[in-house]
Formats: C-alpha cells, sequence, structure tokens
C-alpha cells in the first residue's frame, strides 16, 4: 500500500514537473510532412518561430502555476496554456487556448487552427493562420508503424493507374485506328520513334517560343498569344497521353495477353490494361519499398527511367504517324501483303478463251487472313 | 490485331475525334493539379501595445501592399499596436505580415501568385468583382504612435479611414484601382507630407482639412484625382505640388481660403479662378484670406477645377 502511494506520488510529480512532455514526438516521415506544409505557408509564417525538431503531437496542457522554460509546439492538437512560457507557443493543425492566467514570453500562432486570447499577456505577436492542410490529417493518423509516404507512393500509383485507364478505354471507344496506328509504328521502329521522340521533347520549348515571337509580329497575334499557348500545352498533353496509352498497348499485345473470346472492344481493353499493369507494377513496386531507403530511390529512379522511355517512344510514335492517320509511317510491308494475297485465287484469264478458273479451295487451318 | 484496317471514312471521323479525345486526355492528365486547388485563407497577427513599451516614442512605419483586392486601414483598439487581418484566395494573391522590432516597421503585403509573364509582359489574372471579394485585408494601426504609412494598392480598391491616427507622413501611390483617403477626425499628428501618386486610377481624398498636411505632392496619369478640403477649417496654410499628365484633378476649397495656382500648362486648363497672369492664377480674396492654399502644377493634356464649397 504504501510503495503504491509512492508510485502515484512519483507520477503526479513527473506530470506536474514537466507539464509538457507527456506528447510523442513527430516521427521523420511526420515531420516531413509538416515541413512541407510550412514551407508551403511560408509568407504566411513569415517571422514566425517553428522548430519543429522539438514538436510534438496531440494535445497540450500547460496549467496554472507551471512554467515552461522553452518554446512550446505540437502538431494536430490543442494546447491550453493557464501557466507561463518562457518562449513561444505554437499549434500545427491545432488552436492555441490563452486563458486569462496565461503568461507567453514570447508569440503565439495558430497553423490550421486559431488563438483563441482570453486576456493573457503575450509578449509577442498573436498570429492564426487558417490554411486547408491537403492530406496532412489522414497521415498524422496513421500508426506510426506505417509509414506515411509509402501509403502515399502506393496510392499515386494507383491513382495514375486508373486515371490512365480511363484515359485508354476513351481512346479505344472515339480513336480505335489511331490507337492501333501510333501502337503499331511502336512495335516496328521503336528506336527510331525513341529518337523521334527525344527530339520532340527538345524542340518542344523553342516551338512554343517559335510560335510566341511568330504571333507576336502582329497586333490580332498579340491577342491570340494566351489561347495558342493553351492549344500548344493541350496538345502536347495529348499527345504524350495517347503515346503513353499506344506504348502500354503495344507492350499488352506483344506479351500476348489478349483472350481469345469476347468482343473486339474487351479483347482490346485486356490487352490495354495489361500493358498498363506492367508500368503500375514497377511504381507500385517502387512506392512499396519508399520506406527502404537507398533500395527504394533505386526502385523510383529505375521506374522513372523506363516510364520515361515508354513515354518518349510514345511520343516519337505519335508524332511520324501524326497521331496516328498517317497509316503509311507503320508499316509499308503490310500494305504490300494485300496484293499478294489477292493473287492467291486469281488465275489470269486469256483473252482467247479459256474454260473459267477454278478457284482453289482453302487447306482447313490455312494461313489465309480473314 | 494491330493491323486492322479501316475504312479511309472512319479514318476522318477518328481525325475529328481525336481532337476530343486529346482536351479529355489533358484535362484528366490536369486533374491531379485541379485536386490540389486549395480553398480560402486567412490570416490574422495582432500585438498588444504595451508589448513596445520601449519603443513608445518613435514612429511606427506600415510598409503596406495590397495587389487585387479591397483594403481597409483604420484606427485600432485603445492597447492595440497593429491588427491584420488578411481573407484571400491563394491561388490569386498570398498574404504576408511582418513586425521588425528593430526598425519598428509593419510589413503587410499581398503579393500576386496568378497570370503569366510573357516576355516580361503579364498576362491573365486580371481583378474582378470575384477578386475583390475574394482577398480582403484591413489594417488597423495604433491611436497612440506617430504613424509613418508607405502604401502601395495595385489592381484594387481602398478605404483609408486615417482619422483619429497620429499620422506624420504618407505615401500613398495605386495603379489601376479606385481608393478613398479620409480623414473624418482631426490628424493628432502634424503631418510633414503626404504623397499621392495615382496611375490609372481614380484617388478621392476628403476631409484633408483634419490631416493637418503641410505640403501634398500629387502625381496623376490617366485618372482623376479629388481633393476636398471643405469639412473643417484649415489650421495652416496649405502647399500642393502637382504633376498632371492626362488626367484631372479637382480642388474643393471653402470660400473664405484664398486659392493661387502657379502652372505650367501644355495643352490643359485651369478653371474656376478668376484672376490670371501669364502662369499664375488667382482667386478674388487671395490678398485678404487668412488661410491659403497654393498649387504649383504642371500639366500635360489635363486640367485643374478650384471648386468653392461653403466655409464650414
Amino acid at each position: 500500500m504504501r510503495n503504491a502511494i509512492l508510485a502515484v506520488a512519483a507520477v503526479a510529480l513527473l506530470v506536474t514537473a514537466h507539464p509538457a512532455r507527456a506528447q510523442s514526438v513527430l516521427s521523420a516521415a511526420q515531420r516531413d510532412s509538416v515541413q512541407q506544409w510550412v514551407n508551403e505557408l511560408a509568407p504566411e509564417l513569415a517571422g514566425a518561430p517553428l522548430p519543429l525538431d522539438a514538436a510534438t503531437t496531440g494535445a497540450r496542457s500547460i496549467p496554472a502555476g507551471s512554467t515552461v522554460s522553452g518554446d512550446v509546439l505540437t502538431v494536430h492538437g490543442t494546447v491550453d496554456v493557464a501557466g507561463r512560457v518562457e518562449g513561444s507557443v505554437a499549434a500545427i493543425d491545432g488552436n492555441v487556448i490563452l486563458r486569462a492566467s496565461a503568461v507567453v514570453i514570447g508569440s503565439a500562432l495558430a497553423v490550421g487552427g486559431t488563438v483563441v486570447d482570453s486576456g493573457a499577456s503575450v509578449g509577442g505577436e498573436v498570429r492564426s493562420v487558417h490554411a486547408s492542410r491537403p492530406g496532412i490529417l489522414a497521415l498524422l493518423n496513421q500508426p506510426t508503424h506505417v509509414r506515411p509516404s509509402t501509403a502515399h507512393a502506393i496510392g499515386l500509383a494507383l491513382a495514375w493507374f486508373a486515371i490512365l485507364g480511363v484515359i485508354g478505354f476513351a481512346v479505344l471507344l472515339l480513336a480505335p485506328a489511331n490507337l492501333e496506328a501510333v501502337a503499331e509504328v511502336i512495335s516496328r521502329h521503336f528506336g527510331r520513334s525513341f529518337l523521334i521522340g527525344v527530339v520532340g521533347q527538345i524542340l518542344a520549348l523553342p516551338a512554343l517560343v517559335l510560335l510566341i515571337v511568330a504571333l507576336a509580329i502582329t497586333l490580332i497575334g498579340i491577342v491570340v498569344i494566351p489561347l495558342a499557348v493553351l492549344a500548344f500545352m493541350l496538345g502536347a498533353a495529348g499527345a504524350l497521353a495517347l503515346g503513353f496509352v499506344a506504348m502500354a498497348y503495344a507492350n499488352g499485345n506483344a506479351i500476348g495477353s489478349a483472350r481469345t473470346g469476347g468482343s473486339v472492344l474487351v479483347r482490346r481493353g485486356g490487352i490495354l490494361l495489361t500493358g498498363l499493369a506492367i508500368y503500375a507494377g514497377i511504381w507500385l513496386l517502387a512506392g512499396a519499398f519508399t520506406w527502404a531507403g537507398v533500395v527504394g530511390v533505386l526502385l523510383r529512379a529505375l521506374a522513372s527511367i523506363v516510364t520515361w522511355v515508354a513515354v518518349t517512344v510514345g511520343l516519337g510514335a505519335t508524332i511520324s504517324s501524326r497521331a496516328g492517320t498517317r497509316r503509311d509511317a507503320a508499316s509499308p510491308v503490310r500494305e504490300l501483303e494485300e496484293p499478294t494475297l489477292m493473287a492467291e485465287w486469281q488465275t489470269p484469264t486469256p483473252v482467247s478463251g479459256v474454260a473459267a478458273a477454278r478457284r482453289p479451295t482453302p487447306a482447313p487451318g490455312g494461313a489465309r487472313r480473314s | 490485331m494491330i493491323a486492322e484496317r479501316h475504312a479511309p471514312k472512319r479514318r476522318s471521323r477518328s481525325r475529328a475525334t481525336l481532337a476530343l479525345v486529346g482536351a479529355a486526355m489533358a484535362a484528366a492528365l490536369l486533374s491531379p493539379a485541379a485536386a490540389a486547388a486549395q480553398g480560402p485563407r486567412e490570416l490574422h497577427a495582432h500585438r498588444n501595445a504595451r508589448a513596445s513599451d520601449s519603443a513608445a516614442a518613435s514612429t511606427m512605419h506600415v510598409e503596406l501592399r495590397q495587389n487585387k483586392g479591397r483594403v481597409h486601414v483604420l484606427p485600432a483598439d485603445s492597447g492595440t499596436l497593429y491588427d491584420v487581418r488578411a481573407a484571400y484566395d491563394p491561388a490569386l494573391v498570398r498574404a504576408s505580415t511582418h513586425f521588425d522590432d528593430a526598425a519598428h516597421t509593419l510589413h503587410v503585403s499581398t503579393a500576386s501568385v496568378s497570370g503569366q509573364h510573357i516576355f516580361g509582359m503579364h498576362v491573365g489574372g486580371t481583378p474582378d468583382d470575384r477578386s475583390l471579394e475574394r482577398n480582403v485585408l484591413t489594417v488597423a494601426l495604433p491611436r497612440d504612435r506617430d504613424v509613418d504609412l508607405s502604401m502601395n494598392l495595385r489592381a484594387g480598391e481602398g478605404v483609408l479611414d486615417l482619422g483619429g491616427l497620429a499620422v506624420s507622413g504618407a505615401s500613398i501611390t495605386h495603379w489601376g484601382s479606385a481608393l478613398t483617403l479620409r480623414f473624418s477626425t482631426a490628424n493628432r499628428a502634424a503631418m510633414h507630407e503626404l504623397v499621392l501618386s495615382t496611375t490609372m486610377a481614380e484617388l478621392n481624398a476628403t476631409d484633408l482639412a483634419n490631416a493637418h498636411a503641410e505640403r501634398i505632392l500629387g502625381t496623376v496619369t490617366a485618372g482623376g484625382l479629388d481633393l476636398d478640403f471643405g469639412n473643417a477649417p484649415l489650421a495652416a496654410d496649405v502647399d500642393i505640388t502637382l504633376r498632371v499628365l492626362l488626367a484631372g484633378v479637382r480642388v474643393a476649397v471653402p470660400e473664405s481660403v484664398g486659392v493661387r495656382v502657379v502652372a505650367n500648362v501644355r495643352a490643359g486648363s485651369i478653371s474656376g479662378l478668376t484672376k490670371r497672369d501669364e502662369h499664375t492664377w488667382t482667386s478674388d480674396n487671395w490678398e485678404t484670406a487668412t488661410r491659403k492654399l497654393t498649387i504649383e502644377a504642371g500639366i500635360t493634356a489635363g486640367g485643374i477645377t478650384i471648386e468653392r464649397v461653403a466655409a464650414p
């Protein structure tokens, strides 16, 4: 019994002696996320002291009669001050409540919250910044053993997979001929498409500048410069997207994932999703190893290189085939196949008169194309 | 399957749909950026006067910059050194405030972030009624300190209600905006200089007799300037220097005040004064008036109108 009383007394003593140390310290990932938000709010927080290394999470209370030497900074929680703080008080994603008995030698700051001043003595400035904080709440609410950046990377990869899937199916529905033409160019002229894509990327900015200069020569042209810039950027984005989707389509087709059954659209959709899944898989793998330091960085670098090559090849194929509208860019060999096939069953009839030629009957499972 | 052929008619149809698809793809690609758009933002900063007691005797300098929005400057509650409230759209402007203890200077600014600079020319981001509603800045200044105000307003609207403050100096520059400067009650300090610069804008300065300004410097380019001294008796003679280019200036003066204008006029006019001698225009009561207002002006394609109002 005596020991229990002593233990309770010791705990009470510790709590009252260190009223501001009962919270958990920010993890490195949480601190990075908060720092990113703070950096984004740099103009609004000009001159405000925010020592994130000393930050804790959750609510904090500094009761009347107690004193904290130094700054108090908490993330995702309210700071309730009734005592004395010989520094500044700040809350990120939370409020600062200053009771009438509170004495703050420095400043009081609430980011993503409000400083509620009930007549406290504050030596410095009282500042509140109300700003949306994208994602920070979800990150801070996650269990500490899960790396938020890993989940973020995986979610990003899945989101892009979904977006590109939607784009791909839109192309399949609305312009399948263009998609297949670009994919065919990729299949037959991979190296050439890559070179054209690299040149296209290098020349994109000079082309935009040239366009603006050309328009600036005339008075009417100056007026349409913003529209021309917008159209150029939309066109470039469209070319990149079409090229990448076509690249994924070509990849899916190359690994032979097409089903034999189902409609044409379903088969094409299967090919496209297979191709996109290759790239999504690479990024998911890289995202899953975000926590792994150098390995994660290397995997992300690999994924970036693979994706850049794919986008570049797709862009080159899109340019050389004029977004799939130039049929002869794909393969002149294909064009030559038709007369040969046609000649298989045609027999010239001499003018002198010969009994009608007999049409050959194709062998079962023969090489004839349907 | 890749080699499937399509009829030429279908190819042309595909070309037509390609543009739509391209736009849809671009929109989808841009969607993450759109999703990251932020909501309205608020910044509130204030400081109690007692925190700066050591600097009570010195003048407080105020540097105020406002872009694409409304600004209101007024006296603060007793005991407050300053109170700054900004409500704005971060997609248009970014607000910032900072008090420099050493220089005893308050910096408040909203910097434009919208629009693009192409070859040095700002394109887009033109302010409209919505931006005026979405970007509102209110700055309250202390009553018991001398204030030296420097303000720059661009593309917005402003009301400076400086009555009740102790304004020792003010420099107001505004461009493409509408601004009202008002001294509804007497300035608690003698203002050594009031500088007004207006470009493609309208500035309406009322109750100027309460400003207690020893000298007023005005530059008006392609806009309008209205100086109204009609609300109170002048405490001292006033000297005004004006540079007018493609603009009009109206000066409202009580009938009891003597007025003289010395102007170099190039394609312009001076009206409202009866006597003229070369470059000098004077009112009938110039010799007998106990309070006098003198204007030295350079006018190019513009004019100055002296309007007599009833004595307060």
